[in-house]
């Protein structure tokens, strides 16, 4: 399999090839990361054409339709792999869950909803136009007009974080070498990135929320 | 190189055929008959006669021929019994249809003297199609692909596997009917762009939305509905026939099977007419001195049946929004399946997509052609075409809660798997259930549970210590399989996910109407369960500050805590998330200055031991 042995060795752990060209010791390609399966660095800014070229390229490897008079272990084999080529695209290509893979994959745990310290006051807000809107508040009007500014500040809280992601992917990208150790940096570019997730997930929770009220009161 | 043949078994008629050195071809009869009506007919003395031959007999021996048998695939009695009267031949009760024990829930057609399971009638028509094949060839051929409506689920793509076997086929491949068509109209174009497959058949709809790039058709959504078709069509026909023929004569008929099939075929007849011309005459013998007869025009036809096509664009909007398209636009429209022919049909689908349909390729064949370029890939014939299909609904597990966890979502690309670890919840655990569920709704409730099986012999450890991994593995076929492991000691299991009659064709419908209906008080219910999750966190946390800590506190902080914890365990009770929510952040409140002793006494202590391993719950 060209992309994961190159001249008869793994490219991921130098193992000697097996016949099927599928190495045979890390088993690299079922078991190794979606970077490595698409062959990239662990960049953040991708290229989403070249994703989708890589992407048809390794598919007209691994498709089990292409392997269909093998053995059966070896079909068994090719379906994992091809498996993991699918994953490894529909992750990639779309930029949260590319980021959130790749905190994850370094070690940074997974992404849950967190509110951001600066926007207690609107949780606070939200709650209580949720609450006045179940009770059928009687000044329906000024109600409709609070949602509305509350929704703008929402959206344009989540539009600073879109960019801070944007900003600090960038960061990551720039100090990425070819050395496996993560420097201090590197480390707290991480963090930032988790919590900045981690936010995003829970402003989109609450924007949903928001949203979720009776559409004859907002 | 084998000889894979392609096989389009649909519900009115089917088709088989086979790739010439460039370009597929159905295979005809002696007589250049290129459909093989779906009929099956089976006399008391067990004589049989399928296609053509049985299709005549609908009329003189109704009770004995059996028609649209696709809508029995991989069901059971309970899924069909208020569809049964709606056919002249027998299904057989349950009380009729204890053949063995494992097989009582499988629906069974009463002919011949024996009860027939849908596998079984398919298997007639596919023993027809490979007669055609092996006639043409001067071979016996045992190899083939079939399609299959995208939105058929295990069990049903299952039966149609058993039909091929049970015809002496080996079926290499399962394809979905719209990706099929896409195949046969890509290859006659070599087109790049997004694509939309209309697919109006005689029983099911399906709708997909593929990308058209360097021979990859990458399939970018699907949805569908498995009940909708020209069958439906013809009986709003029926329907008002026999309503006419109450009102002119005063009895009412549809009780008799000859008259039910004859009022059933001038009606599809006259639904075909109306396609080419504006006006269709129908004319139904009643019995020797009745005659009912009837025009109709085009317009009261649309009339009739305009509400059955406008639901099929529902399911287009949702695969549009699912492909993620900017604008919901698709570059061309492909419209297979015989009813696609009908003017309001094509009228009403140009309308929703702003674009022409594409009117070059046969709709009635297209899916055949299909199958056969399918088949050719896996032979090892064509190597630049590939085709990436995704599963149509959502596939998961149960959680704590009743809350399903989507470990697939819908519309993801095939072959796929997916893991996730699970824990014990009680101290010594030795066995893990895991529930496998298909659908599209929040709650366990009301999706469709698929298996359910247990990870045995968990070594006995602290609640929360095991760590159970669940993998989900989706074949090409669209077929699922599930394993579990026990990381910790190693111990696994795997299953095959056969369940004795998978989803019901209305069970699907049903969960994908609920799904919108309900997608508010369903993220409701689901708020309110992570809320009460959160809360029972922040619970477990205080009990256990309140441990370490009762001495920092001044008595009326410790009352405060207190009573905040009997408040939140009260909203608990209830159902109004906000409540929960409220009294999680009175409580959090009100133990803010018990956190931040323990925090000022815990580093006290570790710089007195130098000791900085210790820490505590964060809420």
């Amino acid at each position: 399999m060209s992309d994961s042995t190159h001249r008869g060795v793994c490219r991921y752990c130098g193992a000697p090839a097996e016949s099927n060209g599928l190495c045979g010791r890390c088993r690299a390609g079922e078991r190794s990361d979606f970077f490595s399966v698409m062959g990239l660095p662990r960049r953040l800014d991708i290229d989403l054409q070249a994703l989708e070229s890589i992407y048809h390229r390794l598919s007209r490897d691994v498709h089990p339709d292409f392997h269909y008079h093998k053995p059966a272990d070896e079909r068994e084999e090719w379906l994992k792999r091809s498996a993991s080529v699918n994953q490894a695209y529909r992750t990639l290509r779309d930029f949260h869950a590319r980021v959130a893979y790749l905190v994850e994959l370094e070690g940074g745990g997974a992404v849950k909803p967190q509110a951001p310290p600066e926007l207690l006051e609107d949780v606070i807000e939200v709650q209580d136009l949720l609450e006045e809107s179940r009770r059928g508040g009687a000044e329906g009007r000024a109600l409709a007009d609070r949602l509305q500014a509350e929704r703008e500040r929402l959206l344009d809280q989540l539009a600073r974080l879109e960019s801070d992601l944007k900003r600090r992917a960038q960061e990551w990208d720039g100090l990425l070498g070819a050395e496996t150790e993560r420097s201090p940096s590197q480390r707290q570019i991480l963090r930032a990135l988790q919590d900045l997730l981690s936010q995003r997930v829970y402003l989109l929770n609450l924007i949903r929320d928001l949203e979720a009220v009776p559409s004859s009161v907002a | 190189m084998a000889r894979i043949v392609g096989i389009d078994l649909g519900t009115t008629n089917s088709l088989i055929a086979y790739m010439d050195s460039t370009e597929p071809r159905v295979i005809a009869d002696p007589a250049g008959g290129r459909l093989v009506p779906s009929v099956v007919s089976i006399s008391n003395d067990g004589r049989i006669e399928v296609g053509e031959a049985a299709k005549r007999k609908l009329v003189t021996d109704p009770e004995h021929t059996i028609y649209s048998i696709k809508r029995f695939m991989g069901k059971g009695w309970d899924d069909v019994r208020h569809e049964a009267a709606l056919f002249p031949y027998r299904i057989a009760s349950p009380p009729e249809n204890r053949v063995s024990s494992e097989h009582t829930d499988v629906v069974r057609v009463l002919a011949g003297g024996k009860g027939w399971t849908p596998p079984e009638i398919s298997a007639l028509i596919l023993q027809e199609l490979k007669r055609r094949a092996d006639a043409f060839f001067g071979e016996p051929i045992t190899q083939a692909v079939i399609t299959v409506p995208a939105y058929f689920n295990d069990t049903q793509r299952q039966a149609t596997k058993d039909a091929g076997r049970l015809a002496g086929l080996d079926v290499l491949r399962i394809v979905n009917e719209p990706t099929a068509a896409s195949l046969a109209y890509g290859l006659q174009k070599s087109k790049q762009g997004v694509i939309a497959v209309y697919d109006l058949g005689g029983g099911t709809f399906d709708i997909s939305i593929l990308k058209l790039k360097d021979g990859i058709f990458e399939v970018l959504a699907t949805n569908g509905n498995t009940h909708l078709g020209g069958d439906d069509f013809d009986r709003r026909l029926v329907a008002l026939i026999f309503e006419e023929i109450k009102q002119q004569f005063g009895v009412d008929l549809h009780d008799v099977p000859e008259v039910m099939q004859r009022v059933r075929i001038a009606a599809e007849a006259a639904k075909c007419h109306l396609s080419a011309v504006e006006l269709a005459g129908i004319e139904v013998r009643l019995d020797a001195d009745r005659c009912y007869t009837r025009t109709i025009t085009r317009m009261e036809f649309e009339d009739l049946i305009r509400d059955l096509v406008e639901t099929s664009l529902g399911p287009c909007r949702q695969a549009q929004a699912d492909a993620g398209l900017q604008g919901g636009q698709v570059d061309e429209i492909v419209l297979v399946g015989g009813s696609t022919r009908i003017p309001l049909v094509r009228r009403m689908v140009e309308r929703h997509f702003g674009r022409t349909p594409h009117g070059e390729v046969n709709p009635e064949e297209v899916v055949a052609l299909g199958a056969a370029i399918q088949a050719d890939i896996l032979a090892g014939g064509i190597r630049d075409m590939l085709l990436l299909d995704v599963n149509p609904l959502s596939l998961g597990i149960e959680t704590v809660g009743g809350i399903m966890s989507v470990l697939i979502p819908r519309n993801t690309t095939i072959p796929t798997s997916a893991k996730e670890t699970f824990t014990t919840s009680v101290d010594g655990q030795s066995a893990v259930v895991i529930h496998v569920l298909q659908g599209e709704r929040e709650l366990v409730k009301d999706n469709r549970s698929l298996a359910r099986f247990e990870l045995r012999g968990v070594d006995p450890m602290p609640a929360g210590l095991p760590r159970v991994e669940v993998t989900f593995l989706i074949d090409a076929n669209g077929i699922l399989k599930v394993s579990a492991s026990e990381l910790r000691s190693g111990k696994s299991q795997s299953i095959e996910v056969k369940p004795s009659y998978g989803l019901t064709e209305s069970q699907i419908e049903q969960m994908l109407a609920d799904s919108f209906k309900h997608a508010k008080s369903d993220l409701e219910q689901r708020a309110l369960i992570e809320a009460k999750n959160e809360a029972a966190e922040i619970l477990h946390a205080t009990d256990k500050a309140l441990q370490r800590g009762r001495q920092l506190l001044e008595p009326h902080e410790i009352e405060r805590i207190e009573a905040a914890v009997g408040e939140l365990r009260a909203a608990m009770e209830g159902t109004d998330r906000q409540a929960v929510r409220r009294k999680k952040a009175q409580l959090d409140e009100a133990t803010r200055h018990l956190a931040e002793a323990l925090m000022d006494a815990s580093l006290h202590e570790a710089m007195q031991d130098k000791h900085v391993s210790k820490f505590l719950p964060q809420d």
